[in-house]
């Protein structure tokens, strides 16, 4: 598996268009830490802000992970590498699980933008408005304001931002398992996957409201507001809970995967 | 002495109610090159999707180096396979391309690449990316990674689909080559007999799911054979002109007393004026044999 994970990463490496996708979560990382900082000194609207919402982690991660699915998955049907690994020494399941870390790492790799321009924005003590969107690496910023800085602070917000690089992965998981599906047709996984994930988003905390049993079942999904609400308070128990249900919802994505995958035909 | 290397069961392969393969029965032995030939959807590439694990065989085993059952997974990192078009990275060189799969097979001799690219004329290729190659460099690219792992079996479906004759050559001369000096075993599938009777010593003939014969190089030479067909009511005589007269005894007696004479296909004439010179009665003379073509068209049933 470590060699599909290497392979992997060498094709990665030489591709343009991850190299572009992250130029772009890193502009709008930027640009949604400075709108958070102009609206805060009064510079632009809150209103404004509400555009820029558009920019943040909450959606364009969602839109990162279906690229990231597309061209991962669906690429490697098109130029038949998936083929090549099967006749290689790696079975069905090595193919579905090397794909599902190398994904997993990807997506982190993704959200380094956000993570970073929120730490060095909490670093800098520039001044933040309150969060436009619900969007955890705001919310960092915004406690800037609040909390001195100590590296007790910044290792927790660090763990927090790895941990929504896994939330980020569950919450597209099911886009993996879609792309396994699909096989070569990327174009579909990307907008069929990030129309539900922004569904799924949308819908998640309007079924939490409805009632106490909503919420609560909501709250074992990585759409929970658990996940979302991380900050420096954050209780080290709520945390893990967070990593666990991340963990068991792409524990079992993989498996729905391979269970799909164990009998396609490969053209 | 040859070992079996791959062994088909009673291969069966249904999409529906469309039956693509029906109780497919072949032996590979290694160090021999197979010829799959059969007319377009006659079922080679899906036989070879099984065999690759690519497809999943409705019913029928397949056994792989000795092993049968999910065991045979393992034994598939002996095989070497170009089904179709390669697997490339487009964006890639064809030295590139190499590199990922051979990290994809965890192979630690970086020094096979350019072995590799040597071996199938695509050395100078350079910067250049696969997806400006023709299609005769993405095959030869593909044949290339095909034998990244030093396969005990290869397996390559039309690969000299899209070559000009001199890579077509190259190509032939390659899978001898790895045959003879590697003691590679090759599968080698083409709708055209003529083109796999260059280099293949083994033919298996699938038509419409169906394997119809499995015949080595000797035995197709053999029916192949072009003769003289002589009936006489003296046979002995018939032999005995034919040795001592035209000093040949390249010929078969028939048990219905007929001869085929393998000499003299060309000079019929002067085969009859003998035979009339020397008192032979004659009461059937004609050229028989098949061409390679005709014999296929017959072995599939379409004649």
């Amino acid at each position: 598996m470590i060699n599909l994970i290497k392979a992997d990463f060498y094709k990665i490496h030489r591709s343009v268009i991850y190299k572009v996708l992250f130029l772009i979560l890193t502009a709008c990382a930027v640009t949604t830490t400075l709108v958070s900082h102009f609206v805060s000194t009064g510079d632009l609207s809150f209103e404004t802000a509400g555009t820029a919402a558009l920019l943040s982690d909450v959606v364009m991660m969602n839109l990162a992970c279906c690229i990231v699915a597309g061209q991962l998955i669906c690429g490697d049907f098109e130029n038949k590498l998936i083929q090549s690994a099967l006749t290689g020494t790696s079975g069905r399941f090595t193919v579905v699980c090397g794909k599902m870390v190398t994904y997993t790492l990807l997506v982190s790799i993704m959200t380094l933008p956000y993570a970073l321009s929120s730490i060095i924005g909490f670093l800098l003590d520039a001044g933040y408005c309150n969060p436009y969107t619900s969007s955890v690496y705001l919310r960092i910023l915004f406690e800037s304001n609040t909390i001195d800085f100590s590296v007790a602070a910044i290792l927790k917000y660090i763990v927090i931002t790895a941990i929504m690089a896994l939330i980020y992965t569950a919450q597209s998981a099911f886009v993996f398992t879609l792309a396994f599906l699909v096989k070569n047709k990327s174009l579909i996984v990307t907008t069929i996957g990030f129309i539900a994930c922004v569904f799924f988003g949308m819908t998640s905390s309007l079924i939490a409201g409805i009632s106490d049993t909503a919420k609560e079942l909501i709250s074992w999904t990585p759409f929970t507001a658990d996940a979302y609400g991380m900050g420096n308070e954050t209780e080290v128990g709520t945390m893990l809970k967070v990593i666990a249900i991340a963990l068991i919802f792409i524990t079992s994505f993989t498996y729905i995967t391979y269970l799909t995958f164990k009998k396609t035909e490969i053209k | 002495m040859a070992n079996t290397i791959l062994k088909t069961e009673n291969i069966t392969k249904k999409y529906g109610d469309n039956q693509v393969l029906s109780n497919v029965n072949i032996t590979l032995e290694s160090g021999r090159i197979y010829g799959l030939i059969g007319v377009n959807g006659a079922g080679k590439t899906t036989l070879m999707r099984q065999i690759l694990g690519l497809s999943i065989p409705t019913s029928g085993e397949i056994e792989l180096f000795g092993k049968r059952g999910k065991s045979i997974s393992k034994e598939r990192s002996r095989l070497g396979c170009l089904i179709e078009s390669p697997g490339l990275v487009l964006g890639l060189t064809a030295k590139q391309n190499l590199h990922l799969h051979r990290i994809m097979h965890g192979i630690a001799d970086a020094g096979i690449e350019d072995q590799l690219l040597e071996t199938v004329g695509l050395a100078n290729t350079g910067k250049k990316k696969a997806k400006d190659f023709s299609l005769g460099m993405k095959q030869r690219l593909g044949i290339a990674i095909a034998l990244l792992t030093n396969p005990e079996l290869v397996i390559l479906d039309e690969p000299i689909n899209g070559l000009d004759p001199i890579g077509v050559v190259e190509i032939r001369e390659l899978i001898k080559k790895l045959c003879e000096e590697k003691g590679m075993t090759i599968l080698i599938s083409s709708h055209n007999l003529p083109e796999l009777y260059q280099c293949a010593t083994d033919y298996i003939i699938i038509d419409h799911g169906e394997i119809k014969e499995q015949i080595t190089l000797e035995e197709l030479e053999e029916k192949c054979k072009h003769y003289l067909l002589i009936e006489t009511p003296d046979t002995a005589k018939l032999a005995e002109v034919l040795e001592s007269k035209l000093g040949t005894t390249n010929f078969k007696v028939m048990p219905d007393g007929s001869i085929q004479l393998y000499d003299f296909t060309d000079e019929k004439e002067k085969v009859t004026d003998v035979l009339f010179e020397n008192g032979v009665r004659t009461t059937g003379f004609s050229l028989m044999g098949e061409t390679l073509e005709n014999y296929f068209i017959s072995a599939v049933g379409r004649k």
